[in-house]
C-alpha cells in the first residue's frame, strides 16, 4: 500500500448482545500518514474514543469489531491474536489516556515504571535501563531526573504524570501514538507544554499521531489532517486549513463557530441552529442539521460521504428528506 | 464611575488541615460595578471557586471586608444574610451535581421562593412557568425530573432556578466547562441575553480565556490565591504585564491554522510570593500586582499606588 | 424508595415472616386454643391414668411434641412462641434507638473526620461488644440484687447499656455521610439561597439517607439479635432473673430462669445442661438465625429495589 501508517476502513463496532444491540461506531474509515498528525473531534458519545481504542483492540468487554479493517503499516491487525497484539502495543503504536492516574501504579517509583516498556519489548539489559529512564525524564521536559526518578506518582501533580505518561509512551519509540484528549483535565499552560512534547517527538523521530480531542483550538495548533465526528459517523474530513477556511458540514461550522474569539471581539457565537437553514445541503442531498446537536438523538438514517472538493469529505443524507429523532 | 455594587478589601480565606493552612485566597481586593461582568480566570488551585463562594458569604473569609450595595457583610450571621442571599445568587459549574436528583424541576424553581417565602403557591408555579420560557426549556419541563434532560438543558435549569429571586448579582463559577462544546455556545449566549433583559452584574469564573473574554467586561486573573492583574478585557489582552498572565496568553490555543506560532513566549509559572504584592495602577484602568522589585522587571513606567488597593 | 422495596420477593418473604411471627407471639393462646398459664406452667410432672408418676422434666421433643420442653418442664414450643415478641422487639427498640441516637447526634456536629472518637470506635471495634455488654450488666445486675429496682426500670436500664454500646461508630460513619452530603453542590445552591440548616437537612439530608437508614438499621437489629444471643449464653437476661431450688428436695440446686420469656434467656437457661438436653439450645439459636435471616433478605430486597432505580 502507500505511505500510511495507520489506515482504518470501513469500521463497525457494537456494544451488547444481540437483544440489546447498540452501535457505537459505523462506517468509519481514517488515514494516518507518516509524520502526520492527524485529529479526531467531537463532542461526548460521538465515538471517538471507542474508535481509537479499537485500534489497539483495547475495547470494553462487550463491545467488538463488526466489520471492518485496521491496518497498522499494511497488517490487518483486526486479526491479530492477543499475543501478537501485545507485541505491538506500546512498542510500535502506543496510547496516552486523559486520566494518567489510572495507567500509573502507585506502588512503583515513576523512574522504574517507565522502563517497564522497554524491559519488556526491547529486552534491554537492568544496568541500561536506569539512564534510559533519566534520557527519558529530561527530554519530557524535567529538570531533575534523578529526583522525579524515585518519586511515586501520588506525589505528582496532574501536568507532571501526564509527562511521565509520555515518557511511557515513548521509550520504546513507538511509529504511531495514539492521543486520546491527552490535556483534558490539564491547565492550558501545562495543556500547552504536553503537546508541544507529544509534536517535538513526532518531529524528531518522523513518527504519526492520532489525536482525539473535542477542542478546535488544540486542532488548529497541532493537526494536519482532521476528522469530524459525530452520532459514530465521520461527518466531515479534510487537511486542517480546508477545514478551518472552508467548513461545509454545519455541524462542523457550528462547532468552529462557538469557540469565543478573543480577537472578533463581542461578536455573537453562533450556534447549531444559526447554520440550520443558511446551509442546508449538497446537490439536493440534506445535512439535517437540526439533528446535528449533541442533545439532540443519534440518527440512523442511511448516508454517505461525499468529496465536495478534492480531499474534502462531506457526510449528507442519502434520502431527500429526514426527520430528526430526539 | 459610580458606587461600586460589590467591594472587596483585602480578602483572605484559608483552609486549615493536619497537614498545615492552605491560603485559598490571599490579599484580593477588587470592585465590581452594576451591570458589568467581572470575568475572574485562573488556573486549578488559583483560588477563583473559594473566592465565589467567600463572595456569597458561603464562607466566613479570615480577613478583610466585603461591602454589597454599601453595606458591609463581612461578619453578618445566616440570619441577618437571609434576606441578602435574594440579591446574589449562583450558577455552579456541573448541572449534574447541582441540581437534587430528587426533585422535579418546578419543585426545584420553586423551592427559592418557598425558602425565602415569597408569594403564594400559585404564583411561585406561575413564576416558574414564566422562568421556564425565559431560559428557553418547553413548559412540559416543569413536571419532570432532571434526569430525563441533557447537559444543556440542565444547565438552563441552574440557571433558571439562580434567577427565580430575581437577583442584581450572579456568580457564575465554571457555567460551561461541564457542557459540550456546542452547547457552550448556545448557555453563553442566553447567559448574555439574560443580563441585557435583567440588567445583571455577573462574576464570571472560569478556566478558559476565550470564554472569559466573551463574556467579560474585564478581567480579573488569579493566580494562586493572589490577584495578580485586573484590566478591561481588551487592554488585558493587548498589553499583559505579569509574566504568569502573558503565559497564560500564549497558551490559548489559536482557532485558526494559518497563524501557527511555533516561537512562542516561553511559559513562566513564578512562585507563589509569601505575601500578596500589592496592585498598583498603570493607567487605562489597569492594575498589576506588583512590588518595587517587580516595577522594574515589568519596565513599568508610569505607574501610581493605588491607595484603596493597599494594606 | 421504601415502597419500591414491596416489590421485591425477598422483601416480601421476610417482611411477612417477622410480622408472621410476632403476629403469632400476640395470640397464640387463642389461636392454638390453647391456655397460655397452664401452657407455660412449671413442673408438670408427667402422670398416667392412674395417677402415678411416669416422668419428670426435661421431657424430650418426641415425649413432648415439638420441641420437647427445658428443665424446669415449660413447653418449648410454647415459650419460644411467646418470648419472639419480646426479643424482636428488643432488637427492633435497640437498633432503632442506636440510629435515631447517632443520627440526631451527626445532624448537630457533621464533620468531615472525629480525631478522637474515630481513634476511640477503632479501638472498642476489637473488643467484643458482648463482653462490653456482659461487664456492665453484670455490675448492673449486682446492684439491683444489692437495691432491688423495679423490673421495668431495669429492662430501661438494660437496653440503655445495649443501644449505648452500639452507638459511637453509627455516629462517625453517620457524621461523614452528612458532611460529604452537605458539600453536594445542590445542598451549596440550598444553603445560598438563605434556607435554614434544619429546612436543608429535612428537605435535602435525609431524604437522601432514607435508603442508607434503613440499611443501618436492619445490619444493626441483627447485631443486637447476635448480641442478645450471646448475652443469653452467659446468663445474662433481660428483665432480670430468678433463682428456683430445683431437684432433690433434700439437696435443691439453684436455677436460674429469665422473668421474661425472651429467646435468650431460654438458651441461658439451659445453656449449662446442653449436654442433657441439647434441644433446648437448638431450637432458639435456629429461631435466632431464621429471623436473621429474614432480616436479611429484606436487606436485600431493599438493596434490589436501589440497584433497579440506578440502572
Amino acid at each position: 500500500m502507500d505511505d500510511n501508517v495507520l489506515k482504518i476502513k470501513n469500521l463497525k463496532i457494537s456494544f451488547g448482545d444481540k437483544k440489546n444491540k447498540f452501535t457505537a461506531v459505523s462506517d468509519v474509515s481514517l488515514d494516518v500518514k507518516k509524520n502526520q498528525t492527524v485529529a479526531l473531534i467531537g463532542e461526548s458519545g460521538s465515538g471517538k474514543s471507542i474508535s481509537s481504542l479499537s485500534v489497539l483492540q483495547l475495547l470494553p468487554s462487550n463491545g467488538r469489531i463488526e466489520n471492518g479493517e485496521i491496518y497498522f503499516k499494511n497488517q490487518d491487525i483486526v486479526k491479530l491474536t492477543e499475543k501478537e497484539m501485545k507485541k505491538l502495543r506500546g512498542n510500535e503504536v502506543s496510547m496516552i489516556f486523559q486520566d494518567a492516574i489510572a495507567l500509573l501504579n502507585p506502588g512503583m517509583k515513576v523512574g522504574v515504571q517507565i522502563t517497564e516498556g522497554l524491559k519488556y519489548h526491547k529486552l534491554m539489559p537492568k544496568s541500561d535501563l536506569k539512564s534510559e529512564a533519566l534520557n527519558l525524564l529530561k527530554n519530557v521536559g524535567f529538570n531533575n531526573p534523578a529526583f522525579v526518578y524515585n518519586q511515586y506518582p501520588d506525589q505528582l501533580s496532574g501536568g507532571m504524570k501526564q509527562r511521565i505518561q509520555i515518557a511511557m509512551a515513548i521509550s520504546c519509540k513507538p511509529q504511531l501514538i495514539i492521543a486520546d484528549e491527552p490535556t483534558t483535565s490539564l491547565d492550558v499552560t501545562i495543556q500547552r507544554q504536553v503537546l508541544d512534547l507529544i509534536n517535538s517527538y513526532k518531529d524528531n523521530h518522523d513518527a504519526s499521531v492520532l489525536m482525539i480531542t473535542h477542542d478546535f483550538g488544540v486542532v488548529a495548533e497541532y493537526a494536519d489532517w482532521v476528522y469530524v465526528m459525530f452520532g459514530g459517523h465521520i461527518v466531515e474530513s479534510a487537511d486542517v486549513f480546508t477545514i478551518f477556511k472552508n467548513p461545509v458540514h454545519p455541524y462542523t461550522k457550528a462547532l468552529i463557530g462557538s469557540i469565543p474569539n478573543p480577537e472578533e471581539g463581542d461578536k455573537r457565537l453562533k450556534t447549531i441552529q444559526d447554520y440550520a437553514f443558511d446551509n442546508a445541503g449538497f446537490e439536493g442531498r440534506p445535512f439535517a442539521p437540526e439533528m446535528f446537536s449533541s442533545e439532540s438523538k443519534v440518527f440512523h438514517a442511511p448516508s454517505a460521504l461525499v468529496e465536495v472538493e478534492p480531499d474534502h469529505y462531506v457526510r449528507v443524507f442519502t434520502e431527500s428528506e429526514v426527520v430528526a429523532i430526539g | 464611575m459610580a458606587n461600586p455594587l460589590l467591594s472587596v478589601q483585602n480578602l483572605a480565606k484559608y483552609f486549615e488541615d493536619s497537614t498545615g493552612i492552605l491560603k485559598a485566597v490571599d490579599g484580593v481586593s477588587l470592585d465590581i460595578f452594576s451591570g458589568e461582568t467581572l470575568g475572574v480566570v485562573g488556573e486549578s488551585g488559583s483560588g477563583k471557586t473559594t473566592l465565589g463562594r467567600t463572595l456569597m458569604r458561603l464562607y466566613r473569609p479570615v480577613h478583610g471586608n466585603i461591602w454589597f450595595d454599601n453595606r458591609d457583610i463581612t461578619k453578618l450571621n445566616e440570619n441577618k444574610l437571609r434576606p441578602l442571599r435574594k440579591e446574589i445568587q449562583m450558577i455552579f459549574q456541573d448541572p449534574y451535581e447541582s441540581l437534587s436528583p430528587r426533585l422535579k424541576v418546578g419543585e426545584i424553581l420553586e423551592e427559592p421562593l418557598s425558602i425565602q417565602k415569597i408569594g403564594t403557591k400559585q404564583e411561585r408555579t406561575e413564576k416558574a412557568y414564566s422562568m421556564l420560557e425565559k431560559v428557553g426549556l418547553p413548559k412540559t419541563s416543569y413536571h419532570k425530573t432532571i434526569h430525563e434532560f441533557s447537559g444543556g438543558q440542565r444547565q438552563r435549569v441552574g440557571i433558571a432556578r439562580a434567577l427565580m429571586l430575581e437577583p442584581k448579582f450572579i456568580i457564575a463559577d465554571e457555567p460551561v466547562s461541564a457542557l459540550d462544546v456546542s452547547v457552550q455556545a448556545q448557555v453563553l449566549n442566553l447567559l448574555k441575553d439574560l443580563q441585557k433583559e435583567l440588567n445583571l452584574t455577573y462574576l464570571f469564573i472560569s478556566h478558559d480565556l476565550g470564554v472569559v473574554h466573551y463574556m467579560s467586561d474585564r478581567v480579573a486573573v488569579m493566580y494562586l490565591g493572589h490577584l495578580i492583574e485586573l484590566a478591561p478585557k481588551d487592554e488585558l489582552f493587548r498589553n499583559p504585564i505579569h509574566p504568569y498572565t502573558k503565559s497564560l496568553l500564549a497558551s490559548i490555543p489559536v482557532a485558526d491554522p494559518e497563524r501557527r506560532n511555533p516561537f512562542r513566549e516561553p511559559i513562566i509559572l513564578p512562585e507563589k510570593p509569601l505575601y500578596p504584592p500589592q496592585l498598583v495602577n498603570i493607567g487605562n484602568n489597569h492594575f498589576v500586582s506588583a512590588n518595587v522589585v517587580n516595577i522594574k522587571e515589568y519596565e513599568i513606567e508610569n505607574y501610581q499606588k493605588q491607595a484603596s488597593y493597599n494594606y | 424508595m421504601i415502597l419500591k422495596a414491596f416489590k421485591q420477593p425477598q422483601f416480601l418473604i421476610g417482611l411477612l415472616f417477622i410480622t408472621g411471627l410476632l403476629f403469632f407471639s400476640y395470640n397464640w393462646p387463642a389461636l392454638l386454643d390453647v391456655n397460655k398459664e397452664k401452657s407455660l406452667e412449671l413442673m408438670p410432672y408427667k402422670y398416667n391414668d392412674k395417677g402415678i408418676m411416669i416422668g419428670v422434666p426435661p421431657f424430650k421433643p418426641s415425649d413432648e411434641p415439638p420441641f420437647g420442653t427445658d428443665s424446669t418442664g415449660k413447653n418449648l414450643f410454647y415459650q419460644i412462641i411467646d418470648g419472639a415478641k419480646y426479643t424482636i422487639l428488643i432488637a427492633l427498640g435497640i437498633a432503632f434507638f442506636r440510629v435515631l441516637l447517632s443520627v440526631i447526634i451527626a445532624l448537630l456536629n457533621p464533620k468531615p473526620k472525629f480525631t478522637y472518637l474515630d481513634d476511640l470506635v477503632q479501638a472498642t471495634l476489637y473488643i467484643p461488644g458482648t463482653i462490653l455488654a456482659y461487664m456492665l450488666m453484670t455490675s448492673l445486675i449486682a446492684r439491683q440484687s444489692i437495691q432491688p429496682m423495679s423490673s421495668i426500670k431495669l429492662i430501661i436500664l438494660q437496653c440503655l447499656i445495649l443501644i449505648l454500646i452500639g452507638v459511637l461508630p453509627l455516629i462517625s460513619t453517620f457524621s461523614k455521610e452528612i458532611s460529604t452530603l452537605l458539600k453536594k453542590d445542590y445542598i451549596v445552591s440550598t444553603i445560598a439561597l438563605g434556607s435554614k440548616k434544619t429546612y436543608v437537612y429535612y428537605k435535602h439530608v435525609l431524604p437522601e439517607l432514607t435508603t442508607r437508614l434503613v440499611l443501618v438499621f436492619a445490619q444493626q437489629m441483627i447485631q443486637s439479635l447476635i448480641l442478645l444471643a450471646h448475652l443469653g449464653v452467659l446468663a445474662i437476661f433481660i428483665g432480670g432473673s430468678m433463682t428456683l431450688m430445683v431437684g432433690d428436695p433434700l439437696s435443691p440446686t439453684p436455677f436460674t430462669i429469665p422473668l421474661e420469656g425472651e429467646w435468650a434467656g431460654i438458651i441461658g437457661m439451659s445453656y449449662s445442661k446442653m449436654r442433657l438436653t441439647p434441644w433446648v439450645i437448638l431450637y432458639p439459636l435456629a429461631f435466632f438465625a431464621v429471623t436473621i435471616f429474614a432480616i436479611n433478605l429484606m436487606i436485600r430486597g431493599i438493596q434490589n429495589s436501589v440497584d433497579i432505580k440506578k440502572l
